[in-house]
Order: structure tokens, then C-alpha cells, then sequence
């Protein structure tokens, strides 16, 4: 049996595009990049352009999903939404990662006081609501997409601390570690070479997870009026405008919900999906 | 005069890999004896494991399927039972022991309620007998203070004990046949010296015929009555364990029992079967042993050698021991 | 005493490898303030020589400290107490650089070949990662080393690019056998590396470490519980239990007139492929016991079919009984 070189991530895919929900969160994905990064383009109107003439106009041939109370077009505002949600999910994730990945490299090899002292620190983060948390700091700091962004990615950054430190736990007593430390390599090389690239797969799958869950704190954040400020397009301040209007135009209400709905539920199928992908991948090994 | 217990016909079995279906057994044949301990010999991939599940039909589909064949128990075939005629064969006349003593006992429970449920299941006793007769069984498996293991939890035993336990569980209900998928290869050589003594007792003691499947020919010598030996999911040889070590016949039995290291001879180079155990996905033409075998021939490229007799009692599968006036 | 028995046999054969007193204790720590409550005495107390190119077996159930001996010598392990002199010397008072140095002349494989390579790396780099870590081939000349290695294990060098989910658990074991030779080591510990392969894989494994041994004039530590594999490759072999070297000798000298009743139950415990023996078989009753709280006096004492009252007050020391034939058992006095 001739078996060609095949190398992590094409593997990987084609394991996740098999299962029918890991295909639709892989198109979500890759739809709402699409969509965020086109949008000047695909947007019908502007945005934030207010329109006195349309107030409040139920979805029409020439806006497909109405207008809000300041007349701007619900759908050109979905589109931008998916910026704002982007830059939630990619970068205080990304940013949640990071933080979380070193401190639970250094808990989870060097071991020791540093260890205790990590963990005592992210435990007691991780003891506060997530949600309360969040406010907090952007009370403190003041409500803006930034630092809206910074306090998700704080509040995230236990749990990857967390998960990081178990699995770099895990990883040093294999075998193939201590062949590493065996042929002389140094700690710092048997992070990079070693202990890294195989937890990364599961990093991976806490991050896709974890995006769609600070897609939905912003989107709490801005609903409390915390988050996002007006006049800027975020699904969850969409979400606080539209609420006093439920009744009488449920639509204003409606389609920034669904867009969280989509968004979210494909993240997480697509984690699922990766998280079975590379599992499978583990356990034929 | 001796009576089968289990008779197995045409076993065909299916993995389905990838949507494609691949054939691992491979129309295999064979009966088993009241009383008497069949050993059931192959390597990785020989697919001696699935044969032993699938008399339990414990094959999980999908992948796997029984696609064909039948195997008679007491004349009546397992294969076509309804669910409810073969929960009650399960652990109760045909019970079956694993590799892996950790993995096969469920850690939240104790050992004592895993033995009772079998039990309780199978012969309708009530709490207070069931545990009398779950310290009776600890006893019967040789373990120390059976009254306060009963409550204890697997990882709190060594392998050994846990192995026992498993035995235990698999004797509640004094079955017909024990089937033991390599029961002792997890252990060390002295626990396994203790394992397969108190096999040896049981059998003895209630008159239990025995499957054992394993890869240590030792282990065959010492314990079995009968031996098929398997390979890529044939059986390449069948006979009593005698005439298995004094005239194997199939190249590759003569393969094995020359590769493996003795403990009672001098150091020279070991004997090496060349090449490996085909991927089931992957099986060559014509008999599967023939990219290995040393005196493979055309014949043997072309065409599937079927199990026959080649002396009283002693079958094999290999075209260079039937036709010999084939080869010529 | 058994130190002169030792320096008169060093005289007379080239000492690569000498072990002693070599303890690891691991500490047991209960309570809020973690306490350190007892010790579990993993290995308590080991002496042993490996010459150049010969091959030592060690031979012990789970938990006899065989496996842990292996990794302190390679540091993987730091051991509490003890000396480890290679080639001259003291490993276990190296600093980090004069270690890294060290460990080029010594390799380790390992049992598992499912979890002893890294399943990110090619097997090409995994060849060649030890000779550019230690700069004894770089770029080409690495390359050209690599499959040469590769060769020399049977191994397709056309491979190099594959990940080790792509061999099978015989090439595996291959591939860590090449990593560990890349360096040119003077010992390579060999942990069990046939339990976990097929029959007809093992002795390929086999075969080829002994052809390696003849080629290179590798010695090897090669620890395993299967007696048959190590009557094979070694040429003395040392027994353990719970810490301790019970019997050390010539492998023929042990195997054919073996004293210590552990070994002796040992070896009668090993089922023999062959219809046509009858053995006495001794089955050892009980477990091992615990680590933490051994036996008092000979460690094996509660299992021991010859049991004496001295035997549960004074540990016995290894005394020879025979010309390179040493055992711990106070059977051996009488």
C-alpha cells in the first residue's frame, strides 16, 4: 500500500468535512469571514447613514430586513455586525490564547511556585461569573469595542490557562518527551519541537468553542448597554435597540438574534467537528 | 465420546472502512468440545479477537457485520437468536474475559456489585444471598479477605486481583464455555503463572469448556487440549495441541514456532518470518501467508488454499502440504 | 565485600558502565502542608557493571524498579542516592553542559513504539534531530546520514518524509532504534522494547540489535520481564525485586543453575512452548507488596517457599556462590 505524504492539516479536514454539521460550522466560518471582509461591497446602504423618511419600515423588496428607528437598513447593519463579531471572537480569543497559553506553559513544565501561584491567581478568576466579570472591567475602563474585547479576552484566559496546564501535564511524561530530553535538547526546544505542536489540536478546539461563547458575552454586554455603544452596528446592540419595539416591530429583534443563532451554533458544531476530527486522528495512532 | 458445544460454520465477517466494506473473517469453520480448551493462536491482525466476539455477537455494527455463516450453540445458531434468548446466554452460559482488567471493570462501582449484578440478573436471587454467594466466588478466585474486597473499588486492586475479579464475574453463574480474549497478556509472569492455575482449577472444579485466545504459544502448550492457529482471518491450521508442536504443518505455525526465543535454548540468531502481517484493506491474491512464505508457488499466488485434512485430526491450510502431486 | 568482587572482575574485562549503591526514593507527601509521611523506595540500593559491547539484562515484574534504574542512568530520572560511573564519570555530578555532552554516548528506546516517537515530526527529522542537536552532521551530510541509519535498520530510506502514523509498530520501533543510533552511542538502554510486537516482529527487532551490537560494539542495558527474550540477548543478566538485585550471573550460569528462589519461580512461571516438557512448576502466592512498606528483613520473604526465621529479620547481601555468580538469599550460607 502506497501511502502518500499527507501532512497534519489536510488531514485533519478532510476527517472534519466527513460529518454534515462540521461542514455547515466550517461554512459559517468561513461565511462570516466572507462577509465581514466584503462587506463595503455587498452592503446595499450604509450602515450608520440615518434615514427619516423609512422609520421603522417592516422588510421590504428594498430592505430585504427592514429599517430600525433611525431608519438605517437592518441588513446592511447584519452585514457590519459581522465585524464587530469577528473582532470579538478572533481577537479576544486570540488574545485569551496567548495569555492562557504561556501562563499554563509555565504552570503545567516548570511545575514549582510558579504553578501554585498561577493557578491560585486564574482559580480566583475563574471563580467570578463570566459575564459580571466582564462588566466589571469595562466599567472600569469604559465601555468601547476595545476594551470590550480585552475584558472577554481576560475573562477567557483562565480557561485555556487551565486547559493548557493539564494537557502540557500530559504531554511531558511521554515517551517521545523524554526521548527529546534524552538526545540533550533543552527545555525550550522540547516546548517548541515537542510539547506545543501536540497540544495544539485540542487549543484549537477550546478556541472555536470558545469564540462562539464571546460572541455571545458581547453580545450580552451590549445588550446591557455596557458593551458596544451606539451608533456602532453590533448584533447585541441591535438586539438593546430593537427590545422597547418587540411588538411592533419584532424584526428589528428577529434578525440580529438569528444572526447570533447562525454564528454561534456554527462555531460550535464546527469545534465539535474538529475536536472528533482530531480525536479519530489520536486514536487510530 | 465427545459432544460439541459450539459449532461454527462459514463465519464471514465485515469492516467497513470508509464506506467500503472489507472482509477480516474470511469463511472460517470450527467446533469446540464439552469440556475440552480450544486455543485460538494469531497475531495481530490475524483476527483471532473478533471470532472470539462475535460468538457473543458482541461486534459492533458499524463497523463490523456479520455477514455470513452460522455458529450453533447447543444446535441452536447464536447468529439468528432474538435479543432476549441471547441476553440470557450472556454471561450466564457462555461467559467471556478481557485483556485489559482495568478497562473492563467499571470504575464507580464496586467489585462486589458488578459480580451481584450478574448474578441478581441471571438467577433471581435476593440482595442478601447474592452477596453471600459474590464472597463465595471471591473465595473460589483466591482472593484474601473476600468479606472486604466484595466492597472494594477496582483501582484499589493490583492487575492481578482484577483479573480475578473479572473471573469471578464471568463464574457467577457457572457458564458452559468461558471465553478468555488474552486474558493474562497484561500481566506479569508470575501473576500469569497464578492465572492460569486457577483457570486450570475452575475447570477442574465445575467442568467449564474453554476458548482461550492469545498470542504465546507457552501459554497454548501448557493449557490447551485443541489449537486453530489464525492468520489475516483464515485458519491456517486446526489440530490437537500435540500435533500442533511435534508436526506443524502450515509454513506458518513452522514460522512462529521457530521465531520465538526459548527459555531453554543457547543464543543464536532468531528465525525471522520476512515482511509483515498484511492491512485487511490491503490482502494479497491467492493465500494471504504467500508474499511471506518460503515456499510459496504459483499455485499458492493464484488461489485461496482451503482448510483440509491432511492427517487424522490435523488440518491445514497450504497447498504445498495437500497437493503435493500438484506442485510436483 | 561485594565492592572487591567487583574491582577483581573490573581488572579483567573494560567497564563502560558501573552502578553503585544507586537509590530513588520517592517522597509521599499527605496533608495541607504536604508532609513528607514515608518513602516509596523504588529502587533501594542497586550495583551492577556493563563492559563495553556486552549486553546486561535486567529482569523483574512490575514495579521491581527495573524500568526506573534505566532512566537515572540516562538523568531522565534524578536519582536520591548513589553513583553512576560512565566511562570514568560520575554522571550524577555532571552540571547541564557536561550532561549534554555525556548523552551523545548514551541513547535510550523505549517499550511503546505508539508513543515513543513524536507524532509531529517526520521520521527523517526524527533520525537526524540528535546529530543536529549535537552538530555531528548538518544539511546534506544529515541527510545522507539519516538514510543511511535508515538502512541500517531495514527501514526504506525513500520513507524519510513519512510521519511514524504511517509504519507499523515493528517500523516504529525501527525508526527509534535509528534516533538512538545516529549518534554513534557507546550504551543504549533498551526498556522493554519487544513487549509490546508481534512474535514475528520481535525477532526481527531482535536480530537486528544483536547485528548492531556486532557491527558497532554497542552495549546494551536491556530491561524486560520475559525471561526467554533475555536468556536470548544478554550475555548477565541481573534479577530484581521491589528495588533490589536478588541474583546477578553469566545468563547461562542463571538461567541453567539459578539459586534465589524468586528466580527459580520466575523462570517456572514462563510457559514453555513445547508439549514435550514436564516442569515443576512453583506458583508464587501473593502479590507484590507495596513500596511504600516493605518486608521486614529479606523483602521477599512473605512469598518465599523456603522461607527461614532469619530470613524476616536481616536483608541478605549478594555474595557469590559462583565464579561471576552472585546472589541474596540466606539459603546461599548453609
Amino acid at each position: 500500500m502506497e501511502l502518500f505524504k499527507e501532512t497534519w492539516f489536510y488531514i485533519i479536514f478532510r476527517r472534519l468535512i466527513k460529518g454534515k454539521l462540521a461542514v455547515i460550522g466550517f461554512a459559517v466560518f468561513i461565511g462570516i469571514i466572507v462577509v465581514s471582509a466584503l462587506a463595503p461591497w455587498i452592503s446595499p446602504y450604509d450602515p450608520n447613514a440615518p434615514n427619516t423618511l423609512v422609520l421603522i419600515k417592516p422588510p421590504s423588496a428594498a430592505y430585504w430586513m427592514g429599517t430600525d428607528e433611525l431608519g438605517r437598513d437592518v441588513f446592511s447593519r447584519i452585514i457590519y455586525g459581522t465585524r464587530i463579531s469577528l473582532v470579538v471572537g478572533v481577537i479576544a480569543v486570540m488574545m485569551a490564547l496567548a495569555l492562557g497559553s504561556v501562563l499554563g506553559l509555565i504552570s503545567g513544565y516548570w511545575r514549582g511556585a510558579a504553578d501554585h501561584v498561577i493557578m491560585g491567581v486564574m482559580d480566583s478568576v475563574w471563580a467570578f461569573p463570566t459575564l459580571i466579570l466582564a462588566l466589571a472591567i469595562t466599567a472600569a475602563l469604559g465601555p468601547s469595542l476595545i476594551n470590550v474585547t480585552i475584558a472577554i479576552g481576560l475573562v477567557f484566559t483562565p480557561g485555556f490557562a487551565r486547559l493548557v496546564r493539564s494537557m502540557v501535564l500530559s504531554v511531558r511524561e511521554r515517551e517521545y518527551v523524554q526521548s527529546a530530553r534524552s538526545i540533550g535538547l533543552n527545555d525550550w526546544e522540547i516546548i517548541i519541537k515537542y510539547v506545543w505542536p501536540n497540544i495544539t489540536p485540542t487549543m484549537i478546539v477550546q478556541a472555536s468553542l470558545n469564540a462562539a461563547q464571546a460572541i455571545i458575552a458581547e453580545a450580552s454586554m451590549s445588550f446591557l448597554g455596557l458593551g458596544i455603544q451606539p451608533p456602532a452596528a453590533s448584533w447585541g446592540s441591535m438586539l438593546k435597540a430593537g427590545y422597547p419595539y418587540l411588538e411592533m416591530a419584532p424584526w428589528l429583534s428577529i434578525f440580529p438574534g438569528l444572526a447570533i443563532l447562525v454564528t454561534v451554533l456554527g462555531l460550535n458544531f464546527l469545534g465539535d467537528g474538529l475536536r472528533d476530527a482530531m480525536d479519530i486522528k489520536i486514536r487510530i495512532d | 465420546m465427545k459432544e460439541k458445544l459450539i459449532e461454527v460454520k462459514g463465519l464471514k465477517i465485515d469492516f467497513t472502512i470508509e464506506s467500503v466494506p472489507r472482509r477480516i473473517i474470511d469463511d472460517i469453520s470450527f467446533e469446540l468440545y464439552r469440556g475440552e480448551v480450544l486455543g485460538v493462536v494469531g497475531e495481530s491482525g490475524s483476527g483471532k479477537s473478533v471470532t472470539a466476539k462475535s460468538m457473543l455477537r458482541l461486534i459492533r455494527n458499524p463497523p463490523g457485520k456479520i455477514v455470513g455463516g452460522e455458529i450453533l450453540f447447543d444446535g441452536t445458531d447464536i447468529l439468528q437468536m432474538d435479543i432476549d434468548s441471547l441476553m440470557k446466554i450472556r454471561g450466564n452460559t457462555i461467559s467471556m474475559i478481557f485483556q485489559e482488567p482495568m478497562s473492563s471493570l467499571n470504575p464507580v462501582f464496586t467489585c462486589g456489585d458488578q459480580i451481584k449484578e450478574g448474578v441478581r440478573l441471571h438467577q433471581k436471587m435476593n440482595s442478601k444471598a447474592a452477596r453471600q454467594k459474590t464472597i463465595d466466588l471471591l473465595k473460589m478466585v483466591g482472593i484474601q479477605m473476600p468479606e472486604r474486597r466484595v466492597d472494594s473499588y477496582p483501582h484499589e486492586l493490583s492487575g492481578g486481583m482484577r483479573q480475578r475479579i473479572m473471573i469471578a464475574m464471568a463464574l457467577s453463574c457457572s457458564p458452559q464455555l468461558l471465553i478468555a480474549d488474552e486474558p493474562t497478556t497484561a500481566l506479569d509472569p508470575t501473576i500469569q503463572a497464578q492465572i492460569l492455575d486457577l483457570i486450570r482449577k475452575i475447570r477442574e472444579e465445575i467442568g467449564m469448556s474453554v476458548m482461550y485466545i492469545t498470542h504465546d504459544l507457552g501459554v497454548v502448550a501448557e493449557t490447551c487440549d485443541r489449537v486453530m492457529v489464525m492468520y489475516a482471518g483464515r485458519i491456517v491450521e486446526k489440530t490437537n495441541v500435540t500435533e500442533l508442536f511435534t508436526n506443524p504443518s502450515h509454513p506458518y505455525t513452522q514460522g512462529l514456532l521457530k521465531a520465538i526465543p526459548r527459555l531453554n535454548a543457547k543464543r543464536e540468531h532468531l528465525y525471522v518470518i520476512k515482511g509483515m502481517v498484511p492491512h485487511f484493506a490491503d490482502m494479497p491474491f491467492g493465500c494471504s501467508f504467500h508474499p511471506r512464505c518460503p515456499y510459496a508457488h504459483d499455485k499458492c499466488v493464484e488461489q485461496k488454499p482451503t482448510l483440509r485434512e491432511i492427517k487424522e485430526g490435523h488440518l491445514a491450510a497450504c497447498w504445498k502440504i495437500q497437493g503435493k502431486a500438484d506442485l510436483g | 565485600m561485594s565492592d572487591s568482587t567487583n574491582s577483581t572482575v573490573d581488572k579483567c574485562r573494560d567497564v563502560l558502565l558501573d552502578v553503585k549503591r544507586l537509590k530513588k526514593y520517592y517522597p509521599v507527601r499527605k496533608g495541607l502542608l504536604k508532609r513528607t509521611v514515608g518513602y516509596v523506595k523504588a529502587v533501594d540500593g542497586v550495583d551492577f557493571t556493563i563492559s563495553r559491547g556486552e549486553t546486561f539484562g535486567l529482569v523483574g515484574e512490575s514495579g521491581c524498579g527495573k524500568t526506573t534504574i534505566g532512566k537515572s542512568i540516562l538523568r531522565l530520572t534524578e536519582a536520591t542516592n548513589g553513583q553512576i560511573l560512565f566511562d570514568g564519570k560520575d554522571i550524577l555530578k555532571l552540571d547541564k553542559e557536561e550532561l549534554r555532552q555525556e548523552r551523545r554516548h548514551m541513547q535510550i528506546i523505549f517499550q511503546d513504539p505508539y508513543g515513543s516517537l513524536n507524532p509531529r515530526m517526520t521520521v527523517g527529522e526524527l533520525i537526524g534531530e540528535p546529530m543536529l542537536k549535537h552538530r555531528t552532521a548538518m544539511g546534506k551530510e544529515n541527510e545522507r546520514r539519516v538514510k543511511e541509519l535508515m538502512e541500517i535498520c531495514d527501514l526504506d530510506p525513500r520513507h524519510f518524509k513519512r510521519y511514524p502514523h504511517e509504519f507499523s509498530g515493528g517500523q516504529r520501533q525501527r525508526i527509534g532504534i535509528a534516533r538512538a543510533l545516529s549518534l554513534n552511542p557507546k550504551l543504549i538502554v533498551c526498556d522493554e522494547p519487544v513487549s509490546a510486537l508481534d512474535v514475528s516482529i520481535q525477532s526481527q527487532i531482535l536480530n537486528l540489535l544483536e547485528d548492531l551490537q556486532g557491527q558497532f560494539g554497542i552495549a546494551f542495558l536491556f530491561i524486560a520481564h520475559g525471561m526467554a527474550v533475555v536468556r536470548h540477548v544478554s550475555s548477565r543478566v541481573g534479577v530484581m525485586y521491589l528495588g533490589k538485585i536478588v541474583e546477578v550471573a553469566k545468563t547461562d550460569s542463571l538461567f541453567d543453575d539459578c539459586r534465589h528462589p524468586y528466580t527459580k519461580a520466575l523462570m517456572s512461571a514462563i510457559p514453555i512452548p513445547d508439549v514435550t516438557v514436564k516442569r515443576e512448576r512453583t506458583i508464587l502466592q501473593g502479590e507484590v507488596p507495596n513500596p511504600l512498606n516493605p518486608p521486614s528483613g529479606c523483602r521477599f520473604h512473605p512469598r518465599c517457599p523456603m522461607v527461614m526465621d532469619i530470613c524476616k529479620k536481616q536483608e541478605p547481601e549478594l555474595k557469590g556462590v559462583a565464579p561471576e555468580h552472585r546472589v541474596a538469599c540466606h539459603l546461599t550460607s548453609y
